[in-house]
């Protein structure tokens, strides 16, 4: 028996589960599974998939009902909570406000404009009527309705869920001690996982180790997406109270009992921008450790 | 020893520990208990795969201040009226072994000074004349050679070592601890064990345990007992055991409210008078029941949570009390602020009276109204068994600038028989006491 490493792709992003079997083959048969489960959940809630439930949820914003299942149900119960519980950071509507910017690459190889620009207030505020989970007024009914225009994404945390239901589906099956990392948002079971945590702008730099004992571990970043524009740099993660890029914290990453809560509340400290992110921390009271854009960092794991 | 019945007044009882557990994590973070509560109810979110091990080492200092306040002159037929000051020195040590054990050492170091009744007499009023409808307490400390005078003050010093671990395994875990306790007249050993089981992913905690401890009372210096003039005196091998168990259970009522409930059982047996007093003799048994509820409400527009706590007790003596206990610990970014008050009263023990004041004029006791101490085959004097209640204001602030917590409380207590509701069957007890409690802290956390 050893430890096997079985690589896929998933939720646009390279994934791998790592588990104890006799063999390669035997690792990729017992991963199967668990594999489904996370395809499963994509189908379900990727707003890119047309027949997704949330594709179809905002086809119907304005117009009727949509019916939830058990699942989809608690997860909008958990979108519910943790809009009230990061006093409306985390919010699953603000995905609209990106109509409004460009952060994919610009320049001659792209079919977009030759450069970034930024959007008018009256543009972002016409976005801004239509965010806001709070208006959506959901108090927990067995279906769902948006208001006209709305939309809604759980892509800010459907990943870290995928990873918790994965190795669900695997201890299921009697799998004791497994790791299933989607992207670098990570659950594992028991065990001690020795994890590496790269720095946000050098990611062959070891910026920190952890031994992760059940569990997971999320990291938000802002190196992966923005643009620079007259010296100032505008990521890609926007206030859902003003539609304007944070200054965020080079990258957080937090500890938790799930790699959804994990993901949830390193989601909500990037959100909570590069002033307020540490008092957000501290009020979750989770291991931690935040980057800032100056290189100062605070390791609270 | 006298500390022993002295925190005794304001002694937590064990399924609270169980719950402080589960309590600190909402104090700690309200904002993550909501959270989770919403995460657990989701289908891919497993049960936790092992209870939760501390994951930080914490070193901690406490200072307390136990300080009595002074008698009434009018209360004090003789004696000091100053009562007992404790200094306590506290330090812990909390610590992972590994992914499934943790250890937990205590140190703690107390002195204790002052004086404490020793008996009740009626009021002397010169002249031969004694009123007999007002009691008053004769002090220990009183100065040597006056008629009464023969006890002195107390001075003693006491060490508590004691260490516990746990281990925690996929839902639950197992503690035990070993603890020694040492004054210059006492020896105190005792253990426990207990263990704790989580169901339906955490929401429910289920949690069992047993403790003994074994007490010795000696004295090398034998003028001790003499001026501890007792009517009760010690035998050779004084000592007392104490068994109890508990079984406690606690459920998350949603990500705002929390519930507990416990019982527990507990058996006394040895010499279990006071040798500080001069009148008590007591039953060398007492087994007593006690039921704990407690409910923890979070109001988030306050950012606090309120913890409402009762006890029912009840023991073989005759005490019966209840205990009504109400604090909000409010949240302020770092800071946190918690005012409580607790309300305690109790029945009196069955052979609790203050004998004294059925000796008139001479005449015995036994024919005045059959109050005779000496025919009773158990009596006590003292004022923690007679009827009574009381009222407990404390305020607690802990500023949390990681890694390091500050705290700092302050307790206001006072005992009296008219807090009770409805007569008494007897007269006020002019020893009851009043303290204030000071506690500085600080825990450092890895």
């Amino acid at each position: 028996m050893a430890l096997f490493n079985v690589p896929f792709k998933a939720m646009g992003t390279l994934c791998q589960i790592r588990l104890v079997a006799g063999s390669q083959s035997q690792a990729e048969q017992i991963a199967q599974p668990a594999i489904c489960r996370i395809a499963d959940l994509e189908n379900r809630y990727s707003r890119y998939i047309p027949s997704s439930l949330i594709s179809q949820i905002n086809a119907n914003a304005g117009i009727r009902l949509t019916p939830l299942d058990a699942e989809s149900h608690a997860l909008f119960s958990y979108v519910a909570s943790a809009f009230e519980q990061s006093d409306g950071l985390f919010d699953v509507t603000s995905g609209v406000l990106r109509k409004a910017w460009n952060f994919r690459k610009v320049g001659p190889q792209s079919s977009l404009p030759a450069c970034h620009s930024l959007p008018s207030q009256q543009q972002l505020d016409a976005l801004l009527a239509c965010c806001g989970w709070a208006k959506v007024g959901w108090g927990g009914e067995q279906s769902i309705q948006l208001p006209a225009g709305f939309e809604i994404d759980f892509g800010g945390f459907v990943k870290e869920y995928a990873a918790d239901s994965a190795l669900s589906v695997l201890r299921e099956k009697g799998v004791s001690s497994a790791m299933v990392d989607l992207g670098g948002d990570i659950a594992v079971s028991e065990g001690s996982w020795p994890i590496a945590i790269k720095k946000p702008h050098a990611p062959n730099e070891k910026l920190t180790q952890l031994s992760l004992r059940g569990g997971g571990l999320a990291t938000s970043g802002n190196y992966e997406r923005f643009f620079m524009l007259d010296n100032k740099r505008y990521s890609h993660i926007l206030s859902p109270f003003t539609g304007w890029p944070i200054i965020t914290p080079a990258s957080v990453s937090v500890v938790a009992d799930s790699c959804l809560v994990a993901g949830t509340v390193s989601t909500v400290a990037m959100l909570a921008g590069e002033d307020d992110c540490l008092e957000y921390l501290d009020a979750f009271d989770l291991p931690y450790c935040c980057v800032f854009n100056d290189g100062r960092v605070v390791n609270q794991f | 020893m006298v500390l022993k019945q002295q925190a005794g007044v304001v002694a937590v009882t064990k399924p609270i520990v169980t719950m402080t557990k589960i309590m600190k994590k909402q104090n700690a973070s309200s904002r993550l208990m909501a959270l989770s509560a919403a995460a657990v109810a989701l289908p891919g979110i497993s049960a936790p795969v092992q209870a939760a091990a501390p994951t930080e080492t914490v070193i901690g200092y406490r200072y307390t201040a136990y300080n009595e306040s002074t008698l009434d002159a009018d209360d004090v037929a003789s004696g000091d009226l100053g009562r007992y000051d404790i200094n306590v020195n506290q330090w812990s040590l909390l610590t992972p072994i590994g992914a499934h054990w943790s250890l937990a050492v205590n140190i703690q170091d107390e002195t204790l000074s002052g004086a404490s009744p020793w008996y009740v007499q009626p009021k002397e009023l010169g002249d031969d004349t004694i009123d007999y409808n007002t009691p008053q307490v004769v002090m220990s400390g009183a100065s040597p050679g006056s008629e009464n005078g023969n006890i002195i003050g107390i001075d003693e010093h006491r060490t508590d070592a004691s260490v516990a671990t746990s281990y925690y395994y996929t839902g639950g875990s197992i503690s035990g601890n070993l603890a020694f306790s040492t004054e210059d007249d006492y020896e105190s050993v005792s253990f426990g064990l207990s263990t704790e089981r989580e169901f339906d992913k955490k929401q429910t905690v289920v949690a069992t345990g047993f403790s003994y401890s074994d007490d010795d009372i000696f004295y090398e210096d034998e003028s001790r007992i003499v001026k501890r003039n007792t009517s009760d005196p010690l035998p050779d091998n004084a000592g007392k055991t104490n068994a109890s168990f508990f079984v406690s259970a606690s459920r998350i009522l949603g990500p705002n409210n929390i519930i507990l409930g416990g019982i527990s059982f507990a058996t006394k047996e040895g010499h279990l008078s006071d040798a500080y007093k001069r009148f008590d003799k007591r039953p060398q048994e007492k087994d007593s029941y006690t039921l704990n509820l407690s409910y923890r409400h979070y109001v988030k527009a306050i950012q606090g949570a309120w913890h409402f706590d009762y006890r029912y007790y009840d023991d073989t003596w005759g005490v019966v009390s209840n205990t009504f206990s109400v604090a909000l610990y409010k949240n302020w970014e770092k800071l946190q602020i918690v005012p409580s008050m607790r309300y305690y009263g109790q029945s009196a023990a069955n052979f609790y009276d203050i004998y004294a004041l059925y000796r008139k004029d001479g005449i015995p006791a036994s024919e005045n109204n059959g109050k005779d101490y000496a025919k009773w085959n158990y009596y006590s004097d003292d004022a923690r068994l007679s009827d009574y209640a009381s009222f407990a204001f404390g305020l607690k602030v802990v500023f949390k600038q990681k890694p390091v917590d500050w705290v700092l409380g302050l307790e206001y207590y006072m005992a009296d028989e008219e807090f009770l509701p409805g007569n008494s069957d007897y007269l006020a007890h002019p020893g009851m006491i009043q303290y204030t409690r000071f506690t500085f802290g600080v825990d450092h956390r890895f």
